[in-house]
């Protein structure tokens, strides 16, 4: 009887180790693997349909202002810190950029080097996405 | 020498269930329970499939500024034509007039899900209350003209008697 109990409870132990590994080892992981604190990114607005879903997942990677170049879907902190913004890159500056959303008409405005989080990881010139992994984020972003 | 009548029972193939005669073995009380249950859950899924209300939807992207179409028909969401940068509202109203109230969720499917708002969604609808559902379509700047956006509208009613 005892021995079914340990067996037990070290295979719960086994089992909550390997969730908590998945949780908090493969943001690590990411952030590491692709340079920056912020690997992953959930859309929560339409402006970059249809590139991008609201709901979608994204892969963000570190990006230099050199290797930046018009076209690229980037992330970058709004003024107040406080957001982000996933939009794409329609002029380079000197000192800033302009990005705009697919969806908009209007774009933003000029955003400094200092403010740019990185850009989404492409496969196959495609914007690496999961569909729908997001959707706890815009369900909290709206509540 | 007199006749002697012996009697014997013989387990018949008939008074065996279909399970059993499929299987060789007998249900077990717990998986009778279990197997009820579950054709319980399935035919209540079934229901609320069935009795959804279902709507096409479509939206068609025209060249220009501020252009609204008319909705041409009455029978689907259409919402016609639209320029980039507008907004067509349609609406649906629905009645609850079951003994029961239920809960209404709506499913947006299609190319159109994404450019669709719904207010409101996911709400109670108590005995013979009725509520306006308005759904909205924008038309953003990088829909493509002269294309047809697509999709339903499904909303499901689920009865929720102790709710």
């Amino acid at each position: 009887m005892m021995k079914r109990i340990g067996k037990f409870f070290l295979n719960v132990s086994l089992y909550v180790a390997i969730v908590l590994g998945l949780l908090f080892g493969l943001p690590r992981a990411l952030s590491w693997y692709l340079g920056t604190p912020y690997p992953i990114a959930a859309i929560t607005s339409g402006s970059m349909w249809p590139a991008l879903h609201t709901g979608d997942l994204v892969f963000i990677k570190a990006v230099s202002k050199e290797n930046l170049k018009v076209g690229d879907v980037v992330v970058w902190k709004n003024d107040s810190g406080k957001g982000f913004v996933i939009h794409r890159v329609v002029r380079l500056k000197d000192k800033t950029f302009v990005t705009k959303g697919d969806a908009n008409f209007i774009e933003d405005a000029p955003v400094k080097y200092e403010d740019l989080v990185g850009k989404t990881v492409q496969i196959f010139g495609r914007n690496a996405r999961l569909p729908y992994f997001g959707l706890v984020t815009v369900y909290a972003h709206k509540n | 020498m007199e006749n002697e009548n012996t009697t014997t029972t013989v387990p018949s193939q008939d008074t065996k269930s279909w399970w059993e005669r499929q299987t060789g073995e007998r249900l077990k009380a717990s998986e009778k329970v279990f197997g009820i249950i579950s054709l319980m859950i399935f035919l209540f899924v079934f229901y609320i499939a069935l009795d959804a209300n279902k709507y096409k939807t479509q939206v068609h992207v025209i060249e220009g500024e501020g252009k609204v179409g008319v909705n041409p028909t009455t029978t689907s969401l259409d919402f016609g034509d639209l320029s980039r940068g507008t907004t067509a509202m349609r609406a649906i109203t629905i009645t609850n007039d079951t003994s029961m109230p239920f809960f209404v969720s709506v499913l947006r499917l299609g190319s159109i899900g994404d450019l669709l708002k719904q207010d409101p969604n996911n709400f109670m609808l108590r005995k013979g209350e009725q509520k306006k559902m308005e759904f909205t379509v924008y038309m953003p700047a990088s829909a493509t003209v002269d294309q047809h956006y697509t999709g339903r509208i499904i909303v499901f009613k689920i009865p929720a008697p102790f709710l």
